[in-house]
């Protein structure tokens, strides 16, 4: 009855070739067909993928972007997740202390706009297995993207105000996977104190960088492939359709929140005798669809059935009864249609038996 | 608490600067030309305050005191409110100011003088009527008042004008200062409470609520005047027993009969608010609760459920003494 048909899907995401170097060299990536500096590793349970995009926020945003959604196409049931791995550099006017060669979780980032003024809009990585809420600000910090590659004194205090790290893509980077709804997690060595003296480094130490990046990769994968949302477990016997498995998934989400297992939600709504019932299987999901939503909202089961109890003269003679949303107004609307003159005495007489003073109690909060 | 401190230049020089550097003698500051040039510049995420909150200090411009919405208190009388820091240490899961600054740093306007000017001229404008005036529409009243210090001031202007009133909205136990100042009849402190268990489940990091009637009683003991707002009201399968209780201990602490009033308010959020929520506390029990998108676009219960809380909340305060025209219904 139950079936998990998804795949992990990490694609790791470098801006230099440099940074990959060890991930490239160790793990059997093979390039992808069509894809330029993209490479794929298949297994059984996960698949791995690592993309090159250049540097710079254009070319990383414009490179992952067009990978991330061909490979979505192409494995259109893998729960994808991106992780930028790489170096950054620290601002030294922060007053959170950084050594070289530390590895930091990045927590959020932000963005240098070309003007200098800081870009509004930032995105928060997934935690790890290291909750992002941790009173640990040392091992999960904040990033900014700039524009600039070096960057003046003044300057470089003023984005130590927002976040001691700063790089080149990241920003670009998650806002491709927030525009794909894809979970982002960034992870850098500090390389450099922003002050230009990074490229003479970069060249020194770039293999040094990219083991210990991919020692920590490697420590850090159980964790990261937990980030990735579990498995759907989806009702196999039920024919339905996207926007009800949406409502079921929501319901079921709201009813594990209230403390019922999946095994009890089913057993309530007594699911193996609807299953044998012989109704159409499209009914079949909505009647389940109705017993969840009754089973987690009970006083609103209740208010339904006081008012069709208080309804049905109306709802007899052939009035379709209708209400304001939310109850907001003491209102019933009726619509009907007249064939005969006997309709006319028939409809007359539903409206006379009909309470309207206890109706109005009911939606005035009478014991619900 | 803090991991960073902005100082605005323009109050370095106030007392309460340095009273609140050698409290948090560990914590970096750093001077700033002014506030808006950091906070709400990014969009930084909301439980980012329990890793890396940061204090502002500094003044606040614009406008000083504003009109409240109709829902506000007691109606028939002018309602205002003063605003003197954004922001908040708690974390109730259902807080509107989730999303409200964009960030959930803690903003300290110290220019007290400026809004003490805009209060007395709101007075003025208001010969003959009581008018009211509200601290903590976007913090709470108390909660830092250990470090800000602007009790002695308010309580001072208030003295000087006995024909309004001020009412301090808090969810903590922090009367230190309070009980240090003479109770003025038209300074109320308000305390909004929830049954135990709610508090546990939705009100994180707030104090527990015998801490809270604990100050309650201290206060009251000491004559200042004590207002309670049960709000939010949050429906649960036990719901009635559990608010029965909550009845049954403030009768044990308090003088319920003295009350200066108690009012009642259901949940509800804005559409942005709750989305905020979801976001924020994706396990959160309110989520599983039974709201509907309403007619002004806010998300609450059903108006029979609405009505049939209120109801029976009022039935039980008035069963545990309280009189009738001590309560008030809020229906926003
Ligand atoms: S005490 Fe008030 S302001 Fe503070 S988090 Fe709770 S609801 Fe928000």
């Amino acid at each position: 009855m139950l079936t998990s048909p998804e795949r992990k899907h990490i694609i790791l995401a470098f801006a230099h070739r440099g940074e990959a170097k060890c991930f490239l060299n160790e793990l059997d990536f093979k390039p992808i067909n069509a894809l330029s500096d993209s490479y794929l590793l298949d297994s059984e349970n996960e698949r791995l993928s690592l993309v090159i995009t250049g540097e710079g926020k254009e070319n990383a945003m414009i490179h992952l972007s067009y990978t991330l959604a061909i490979l979505k196409e192409r494995f259109p049931k893998d729960h994808f997740l991106v992780h930028n791995l790489g170096v950054c550099g620290h601002l030294q006017d922060s007053p959170i202390k950084f050594e070289l060669g530390e590895i930091v979780n990045v927590r959020t980032v932000y963005a240098q706009k070309n003007n200098n003024e800081m870009e509004f809009k930032s995105f928060s990585t997934v935690p790890n297995g290291n909750n992002n809420n941790k009173k640990d600000s040392k091992n999960q910090s904040d990033l900014i993207s700039t524009s600039e590659r070096i960057l003046s004194p003044d300057s470089s205090h003023h984005l130590s105000n927002f976040a001691p790290l700063v790089d080149r893509e990241a920003w670009a980077m998650a806002y491709a996977c927030h525009k794909q709804d894809t979970p982002f997690m960034c992870t850098k060595i500090i390389s450099d104190f922003a002050d230009g003296e990074v490229c003479v480094r970069v060249k020194e130490k770039s293999e040094e960088w990219s083991d210990e990046l991919l020692r920590f990769f490697l420590n850090q994968e159980k964790q990261i492939s937990s980030a990735l949302p579990t498995n759907k477990e989806i009702l196999t016997d039920l024919h339905i359709t996207i926007s009800q498995e949406r409502s079921l998934n929501n319901l079921m989400r709201a009813l594990e929140i209230k403390g019922h297992s999946l095994e009890q939600i089913l057993e309530k709504c007594n699911y193996s005798q609807l299953l044998a019932e012989e109704i159409r299987p499209k009914e079949k999901t909505k009647e389940l669809l109705k017993r969840m939503a009754d089973l987690l909202n009970p006083l609103e089961k209740e208010l339904r059935d006081q008012l069709e109890e208080a309804t049905g003269c109306l709802q007899k003679v052939g009035f379709k009864v209708r209400f304001d949303q939310g109850h907001e107004n003491d209102v019933v609307h009726l619509t009907t249609s007249l064939e005969n003159h006997e309709n006319i005495n028939n409809l007359i007489a539903g409206l006379e038996s009909f309470d309207y003073l206890k109706f109005k109690e009911i939606l005035r909060g009478r014991d619900v | 608490m803090f991991s960073r401190i902005f100082v605005e230049k323009s109050v370095g020089h106030l007392p309460q600067i340095s009273v609140i550097k050698e409290r948090f003698s560990n914590t970096p500051v750093t001077e700033i030309d002014a506030i808006e040039d950091i906070f709400g510049r990014v969009k930084k995420p909301y439980l980012q305050k329990r890793s890396n909150l940061q204090l502002f200090l500094g003044k606040k411009k614009g406008t000083l005191v504003k009109e409240a919405p109709d829902a506000y208190g007691l109606a028939g009388e002018p309602h205002y409110y003063f605003i003197h820091a954004y922001n908040c240490i708690y974390e109730c899961e259902y807080c509107y100011l989730q999303g409200y600054f964009q960030s959930p740093d803690i903003v300290l306007f110290l220019n007290h003088d400026e809004i003490a000017i805009e209060i007395e001229s709101v007075i003025k404008r208001h010969p003959d009527q009581t008018v009211w005036f509200h601290a903590g529409e976007f913090s709470d009243s108390l909660a830092l008042s250990h470090l800000t210090g602007e009790l002695p001031f308010y309580f001072e202007l208030f003295k000087r004008n006995p024909q309004a009133k001020l009412e301090l909205r808090t969810k903590s136990a922090n009367i230190k200062e309070l009980k240090k100042l003479s109770a003025l009849e038209n300074v109320i402190t308000s305390f909004s409470l929830s049954p135990q268990n709610r508090i546990k489940a939705t009100d994180l990091k707030t104090p527990s609520l015998k801490h809270r009637l604990s100050a309650m009683r201290e206060l009251q003991n000491l004559g200042h005047p004590v207002a309670i707002h049960l709000d939010p009201i949050i429906h649960e399968d036990n719901f009635l027993e559990t608010y029965k209780g909550l009845f049954d201990e403030l009768n044990e602490y308090l003088d319920l009969t003295s009350l200066a009033y108690v009012s009642m308010g259901v949940v509800r959020f804005t559409s942005k608010v709750f989305h905020q929520v979801k976001k924020n506390y994706p396990h959160s029990e309110l989520l599983a609760a039974e709201f509907h998108s309403s007619f002004d676009g806010k998300v609450r219960y059903p108006r029979p459920f609405r009505l049939w809380l209120l109801g029976k909340i009022k039935q039980l305060a008035l069963q545990s003494g309280l009189r009738e025209e001590q309560i008030y219904l809020c229906m926003e």
